[in-house]
């Protein structure tokens, strides 16, 4: 039996697609119901649904052989997995963002140090290491947007998709970092002692994905 | 692992800092417990033994000659909450050959492995086997860029295969060759054959040194009957700089991370100041046990083999016959305190123990076992357990 872990949340409808057309027929009947693991007996394939940044955790121990999760929150994580293939869906970007109204806005040169609220503490750390900015960072859980308006901190690092949520808050993207897209993650043993299934799995989301590719082509 | 000629070694379980900074890398380093001694130096509970061994054969063992086999099994601590599952000490027992190099030195130090493992009891346990080399080969001959390099380097061992198509995608000068093979990592597993197939697909290859290197080793393993346990893993990818030459890690289909691992690390030791190779391994009982538990395997304790309980003047009976017992071997408790015949027989339960014998005082004494009571003369004990146990 292998288990395939998805995150709830904003991936869910697309992993589920995806692992639908790979070959898990009637997946997406399940879709908006609390079922949290459906069983494909002919396959000996569980799919299980947990919290986006609970995924790392199950494939690291191996209660998972295989995990949808979304680049975001690996950036986060202790856990080591093999990260073997981006699926390109869930796109977003991770970026530096400021009030509309602050001086930071079209500056040349930042502060000599800045304060920044973020759910992703250590993306951020590293990004203001690399380009050698001193950073104090606040580590929030979310509405991360209101945080410079309440005083605490001079900008946001977040993550932003369309822009909109930034704008509606009136807050300016100076700096891009990185951007995440939905990745699909393997335990370090089953790849090994689970070589063929794991593989096989693997193999059928390759072709998918590679037939999707083609149809935008032509 | 005595059986095999490796001396069983004891060192402390605090070393000084400057000691250990030498063999670990930086993430190990971060994870250490430290504090400091009376002189302010600062000290640290050992996180793994392998640079203590390094350090006491290019110390204290300085004046005696290679090659040194050697054993340890202790307790380590790591402050890393998530892996070590909110633990702080797990237990390392491990064997290192140092001063011996070539392929017969490999195949002792993986025919022993196996064995330790067989042991576990697990019957599901492989041991896969790559080499360190094959992917500095790789690395310095197809990317001529320095920065390019220590991208791809860093994305491999982070298992970052989506980083690392990336990085190679940037740099037009890769050869397409080399690229497949370094993207087909994950992949690069099997039998011999493997080996074969990335010869003819690197032709005269200096990363075929590694691959040629591993075949010796392979033929090496051949008078230990212990080839179908072993899987070809040129996909290995382990802390780069430290091992030199074969890398391995045994993997339960039970456990999701490695239940043992090791590898030739000829680059340690000179840096205590005694140039020397070595080869050894690290086993994980918790990991172990915690695999046996999900596979459903795991044995309760041993059940002691006797209790003997006492009522009235019958104490001294009682230590009299647990002492003969313990000369031939039967393990055997005496109670503290008083017991009626129906209490005794429920120590039974209380204690595990397969029988409980009851003195009274009296020339005979009560024999219980299996829900059964017989009485024997005192003298008879012996051949009474041995009759109601077989039964």
């Amino acid at each position: 039996m292998i288990n395939i872990v998805l995150p709830t949340g904003k991936l869910l409808e697309d992993s589920m697609i995806l692992l639908e057309q790979a070959g898990l027929k009637g997946l997406c009947q399940w879709a908006g119901t609390r079922k949290l693991r459906i069983t494909f007996a002919e396959q000996a394939i569980s799919v299980l649904f947990v919290r986006p940044r609970d995924i790392p955790a199950y494939v690291y121990f191996g209660a998972a052989e295989v995990g949808i999760v979304g680049k975001d929150v690996l950036w986060e994580s202790d856990y080591a997995v093999y990260e073997l293939i981006d699926l390109g869906f869930g796109r977003c970007e991770l970026v530096f963002a400021v009030p509309a109204t602050s001086p930071l806005v079209g500056a040349k040169v930042w502060p000599p140090t800045l304060r920044v609220a973020t759910k992703y503490t250590r993306a951020a750390e590293r990004y203001f290491q690399t380009i050698g900015q001193s950073v104090e960072l606040v580590s929030l859980h979310g509405s991360v947007e209101l945080a410079p308006y309440a005083g605490l901190c001079d900008g946001i690092v977040d993550i932003t998709q369309t822009g909109r949520t930034l704008a509606e808050n009136n807050l300016v993207p100076i700096a891009k970092i990185d951007y995440s897209t939905a990745r699909l993650v393997v335990n370090q043993a089953s790849i090994r002692t689970k070589y063929n299934e794991v593989w096989q799995i693997l193999d059928s989301i390759k072709a998918v994905l590679e037939s999707g590719s083609d149809d935008k082509n032509s | 692992m005595r059986l095999w000629g490796y001396r069983y070694i004891v060192t402390p379980s605090v070393e000084l800092l400057s000691v250990l900074s030498q063999g670990l890398g930086e993430h190990m380093q971060k994870q250490l417990f430290k504090f400091t001694d009376y002189d302010g130096e600062i000290l640290a509970f050992v996180p793994e033994k392998t640079v203590q061994v390094a350090r006491v054969v290019s110390n204290e063992l300085r004046h005696t000659p290679p090659p040194f086999r050697v054993c340890y099994s202790a307790p380590v601590l790591r402050n890393d909450f998530n892996t070590m599952q909110g633990r702080r000490e797990t237990y390392q027992v491990g064997a290192e050959l140092i001063g011996a190099s070539g392929a017969q030195a490999d195949a002792e130090i993986l025919a022993l492995a196996l064995v330790c493992l067989k042991l576990s009891g697990l019957s599901d346990l492989r041991l896969f086997v790559g080499h360190a080399g094959f992917l500095s080969a790789l690395l310095d001959s197809s990317i001529r860029k320095e920065k390019t390099r220590e991208l791809a380097r860093l994305a491999l061992y982070r298992h970052d295969f989506v980083q690392l198509r990336q990085v190679l995608d940037a740099d037009p000068k890769i050869p397409p060759k080399e690229k497949d093979v370094l993207l087909s990592f994950p992949r690069l597993r099997g039998d011999i054959t493997i080996l074969n197939q990335i010869e003819s697909a690197l032709p005269k290859h200096k990363a075929l040194k590694a691959i040629n290197e591993l075949k010796l080793v392979l033929e090496a393993l051949e008078p230990y009957g212990v080839i179908d346990q072993i899987s070809i893993d040129l996909g290995m990818i382990r802390d780069l700089g430290y091992y030199t030459g074969i890398i391995f890690s045994a993997f339960s289909e039970w456990a999701g991370v490695p239940l043992l691992s090791g590898g030739r690390y000829d680059g340690l030791l000179s840096k205590f100041g005694r140039q020397a190779p070595a080869v050894g391994f690290v086993l994980h009982p918790d990991q172990m046990m915690m695999a046996k538990q999900r596979s459903g395997k795991l044995e309760e304790l041993a059940a002691l083999n006797v209790a003997v309980c006492w009522k009235g003047a019958g104490f001294k009976q009682a230590v009299g016959i647990a002492k003969a017992l313990r000369t031939v071997g039967v393990e055997a408790l005496v109670e503290h305190s008083p017991k009626s015949e129906s209490a005794a027989a429920s120590m039974i339960e209380r204690l595990g123990v397969k029988a409980v014998i009851q003195c009274e005082g009296v020339p005979e004494v009560s024999i219980i076992s299996k829900g059964k009571t017989i009485k024997v003369p005192e003298d008879d004990v012996g051949a009474g357990l041995l009759g109601m146990m077989s039964r």
